[in-house]
């Protein structure tokens, strides 16, 4: 200690990141995310979107011509992001086709 | 109330006893005895109870299906009932109709299986696409419940055939999503086979597309409707007795075929 020189302290090893400290496989899982986007069709009535229109009119919010509430659906794949599966899971379930639209992108 | 309730119950037990008993038993008696009518629980219904009371009121054996198994048990019609399945999550009836129960209802359905969906039941049926269409939430977004009039449209259905054409009825309507929408094509189909079942009248209560409360496929067998028929009953608890009428038709209906076919 007393030249000065911290042996003990410069030749520690490396303090711990914690992000190390993450399995391969959770940071891997946490890549593949898919996002599912279903929203109303536009020519189906969305009267939560009006009464929100509505409310930021007596806010005094200027220039807002509209706004339309719609559904944000995160899938989380082990792996690789399956796009075509995410196709599929929100053709079958998550979107009603009479009623909405989806639309499906990784993340 | 509930000793009226037992009272009646307890008289058609022994009314059924009676006829088994009966050396002549009549074809209507037989066929009585064998109709046997099928109500869906799944996991948040809530007018089960009340759908299954309904079955009975009008003589008819009430069975108890699960949502967790895909088996009808015989059932000759099936109703699915009110409530919110599977807490209405994602979209009404989007779950439910999914389940192991829905399976054996739609294979059913396809094969002329009578199936009344009520309000939660009606939105499992468009989910189950064996209805068209789809139902939305109310247009003025509050919850509705009070009694409503209706219109029967069409006595061409296997659950309003014992009804007057035209006829007009009072029964509970309660939804927050209940609002019917359709691309016009699909309407104009439904208005010109006839398939609109029961109109609102007095005012609509959701927001529906001309006024529209219940609909059925194009062979009749399968009925929804946003109203509550099963809790009008009872002129104590209800607001009429009218809802008997779909239930007495589609016994009636089975009636018919069975003592047409061989049963």
């Amino acid at each position: 200690m007393e030249g000065g020189w911290d042996w003990e302290l410069h030749n520690a090893p490396a303090p711990v990141r914690y992000v190390d400290l993450i399995p391969q496989q959770w940071s891997a899982r946490l890549m593949a995310r898919v996002v599912v986007d279903v929203m109303l069709k536009p020519e189906i009535l969305d009267p939560a979107g009006q009464a929100v229109t509505r409310a930021l009119l007596g806010l005094g919010v200027e220039g807002v011509a509209g706004v339309r509430i719609g559904k944000r659906v995160e899938i989380e794949f082990d792996g690789e992001p399956d796009l075509d599966a995410a196709q599929d899971i929100a053709d079958r379930l998550l979107a009603n086709p009479v009623i909405e639209d989806f639309s499906v992108r990784a993340e | 109330m509930t000793v009226g309730r037992v009272s009646i119950e307890r008289s058609d037990a022994l009314r059924r006893v009676s006829i088994e008993r009966s050396e002549a038993r009549s074809e209507l008696a037989v066929s009585e005895l064998t109709a046997r009518i099928g109500v869906v629980t799944f996991p948040g219904s809530l007018d089960d109870r009340d759908a299954v009371r309904a079955v009975t009121r009008v003589g008819a054996e009430p069975v108890s299906l699960w949502h967790g198994e895909d088996d009808l048990h015989g059932v000759d019609a099936v109703v699915l009932p009110g409530g919110f399945s599977y807490g209405d999550y994602l979209r009404c009836g989007a779950i439910a109709r999914f389940s192991p129960v829905m399976s054996v209802v739609i294979a059913g359905a396809e094969g002329g299986l009578p199936v009344l969906g009520i309000c939660n039941g009606f939105q499992i049926l468009c989910e189950s696409h064996l209805l068209p269409g789809a139902l939305t939430r109310n247009q003025h977004l509050h919850f509705r419940n009070r009694d409503q009039r209706l219109r029967i449209e069409t006595t061409a259905t296997a659950w309003t055939a014992g009804f007057q054409a035209g006829a007009e009825i009072t029964v509970p309507v309660k939804n927050g999503e209940g609002c019917y929408v359709a691309d016009p094509s699909t309407l104009a189909r439904l208005e010109g086979e006839g398939r609109v079942v029961a109109r609102y009248l007095g005012g609509n209560p959701n927001g529906s597309l001309r006024d529209i409360a219940g609909i059925a496929n194009d062979r009749g067998n399968v009925v929804g409707l946003m109203p509550h028929p099963e809790h009008a009953i009872d002129s104590l608890t209800g607001p009429s007795q009218d809802g008997l009428g779909f239930f007495a038709s589609v016994l009636r209906h089975l009636l018919g075929t069975s003592t047409a076919g061989a049963r």
